[in-house]
């Protein structure tokens, strides 16, 4: 076969052997390439980030504002700055640091605030998740479902008994 | 993962939903055995929804088993609470995935339906909320 003759001759593991790949030429070392993210798939996470960081400022805004309420809102705190860093490992993903929102002036409606906010978001990442594809749908989808158990369970009185 | 894979894989899934609300509801009584009636209904239809696109994709739908392996023994409405909880978990993982392996928009949104309702169903059944419901 012709190309096995052609190729009888190469040694590829040879220090150096293969193409260099980038240079930067001011220091001729080697340069590693970050792959380009599709900027539609940037954009929708971006948006996802700014708001689940608009999300994360409500509870802790709420926090400050009724501390009793702290423990209620300890998942939320923590799930929503574990969404925003999953985000943020996609090359690009910036967030906008969005102003912090009022909060309510009673503990129950400021409550009622944050599920109606997280059904919301979970409707808007949903929605987002639908025109992308692959991990970042997969991403977004999880973090809609992430944001409706959250909002259903911050306006349930208290865990359902499973029996 | 091919979206065909991930269609049958989520087949499968409703089918074992099947089976284990189903072994489960025997164990349920009043609102809660409404809840498991309503389940069960919701996953045929997702059952004969999946097998539906797999037909039309020119596939054969996986068929179910006789009988599965349950993880624990369904002997009271706890047990039983916590296997249809244990189903949902696993069901909002095979929906995760075919979030992901999906190519066509209307499969896609009908794995995000199925991932935002299995999550759903979690808190019906005693679940707390997590971080990433469909991740594995």
């Amino acid at each position: 076969m012709p190309g096995l003759a052609v190729l009888a001759g190469c040694k590829d593991d040879r220090t150096g052997s293969g193409t260099p790949g980038s240079v930067d030429p001011n220091t001729g070392k080697k340069v590693e390439e970050t792959p380009t993210v599709d900027p539609a798939v940037v954009a929708a996470l971006s948006a996802a980030a700014a708001q689940v960081t608009l999300l994360s400022l409500r509870y802790a805004s709420t926090s400050r504002k009724f501390p009793a309420l702290r423990a209620r809102l300890a998942a939320g705190t923590k799930y929503h700055a574990s969404h925003l860093t999953k985000l943020k490992e996609t090359a690009g993903v910036k967030a906008a640091t969005p102003k912090a929102p009022a909060v309510a002036t009673s503990s129950s409606a400021a409550l009622a605030q944050l599920a109606a906010q997280e059904k919301r978001a979970a409707a808007i990442h949903a929605a987002a998740a639908a025109k992308l594809s692959g991990a970042p749908a997969r991403l977004l989808a999880m973090i809609a479902a992430a944001e409706i158990q959250l909002g259903t369970s911050l306006t349930t009185p208290k865990q359902k008994d499973a029996s | 993962m091919t979206e065909v894979e991930a269609l049958q894989a989520a087949l499968a899934g409703e089918h074992a939903a099947l089976y284990g609300v189903g072994i489960a509801g025997g164990k349920l009584s009043g609102a809660r055995f409404r809840a498991a009636t309503d389940s069960y209904e919701q996953h045929r239809i997702n059952r004969d929804r999946l097998s539906q696109l797999l037909v039309a994709a020119g596939e054969t739908p996986v068929a179910a088993e006789a009988a599965y392996d349950l993880p624990q023994a369904v002997t009271n409405a706890a047990t039983a609470a916590a296997l249809i909880l244990l189903i949902e978990r696993r069901l909002a993982a095979v929906y995760g995935d075919l979030v992901e392996a999906a190519e066509k928009p209307a499969i896609r949104s009908l794995a995000i339906a199925g991932l935002l309702a299995a999550a759903t169903a979690q808190l019906d059944w005693g679940g707390a909320p997590v971080a990433l419901p469909g991740s594995v």
